[in-house]
């Protein structure tokens, strides 16, 4: 396969599925990555990548790095692990609601975790 | 290294992150960049507090430490090494 990069002006060409930026894996071109195996990855939901395409459409929650967590209906994802939110709210460090942003756009370098709202099963905030 | 890694999968995993936060739960995938998906997850955020979940993928850029089989902090025992008792009647000379 051709080396090939992504971005805004030279996106990846589209593979089987249809999935623009499918593989969560650097695309330098050596041939480690067929699109058979592509392919499997895309399908299998215990593989990120297969996992976070199968996320499209749900109701997530995208935690930064930085302790912000967003919730929104998942409405793409790329292989940077970008993300772009649809009836996005914040939530602050401490859990209190921010602000509503309506459609989002995630940076992926500033993602710690992505998991659907329905996963989530408790939370118990520390005792002060 | 990856082999390392592969073996843990199906079993508990207990994740030390750059910042405050911890994970433990069992790994079922990851890939090149050490993107990891778990399955029953507690997340351990100093800031916040306890959270369980089913699932997650979480992004490899933010780990630190990797321990195989951990039971996290909730089960970890610590003790103090190497601790100096206060010197009673020390003379200075």
């Amino acid at each position: 396969m051709a080396p090939r990069e992504r971005g805004v002006h030279n996106p990846a060409p589209n593979n089987r599925l249809g999935v623009q930026g499918l593989s969560l894996r650097p695309s330098n071109g050596d041939a480690s990555s067929s699109d058979e195996e592509e392919y499997d990855r895309a399908l299998d939901t215990n593989h990120p990548v297969g996992y976070l395409h199968g996320l499209r459409g749900e109701v997530v929650r995208v935690k930064l790095n930085s302790g912000l967590t967003f919730k929104g209906k998942l409405q793409s994802v790329d292989g940077y692990m970008n993300v772009a939110i649809e009836g996005c709210h914040e939530y602050l460090k401490d859990g209190l609601k921010g602000r509503s942003w309506g459609d989002a756009f995630i940076r992926g370098n500033t993602v710690t975790f992505i998991c659907a709202e329905k996963d989530v099963l408790n939370m118990e905030l520390w005792e002060n | 290294m990856a082999e390392l890694l592969d073996k843990c999968i199906g079993s508990k995993v207990w994740l030390l992150m750059k910042d405050d936060k911890e994970y433990v739960g069992s790994l079922v995938g990851f890939d090149d960049y050490v993107n990891m998906v778990l399955e029953n997850v507690t997340e351990y955020d100093y800031a916040l507090g306890k959270t369980k979940m089913k699932k997650l993928l979480l992004n490899g850029s933010g780990v630190a430490v990797i321990v195989p089989g951990g039971d996290g902090p909730d089960y970890a025992t610590f003790e103090v090494v190497n601790r100096q008792e206060p010197v009673e009647d020390h003379e200075w000379r």
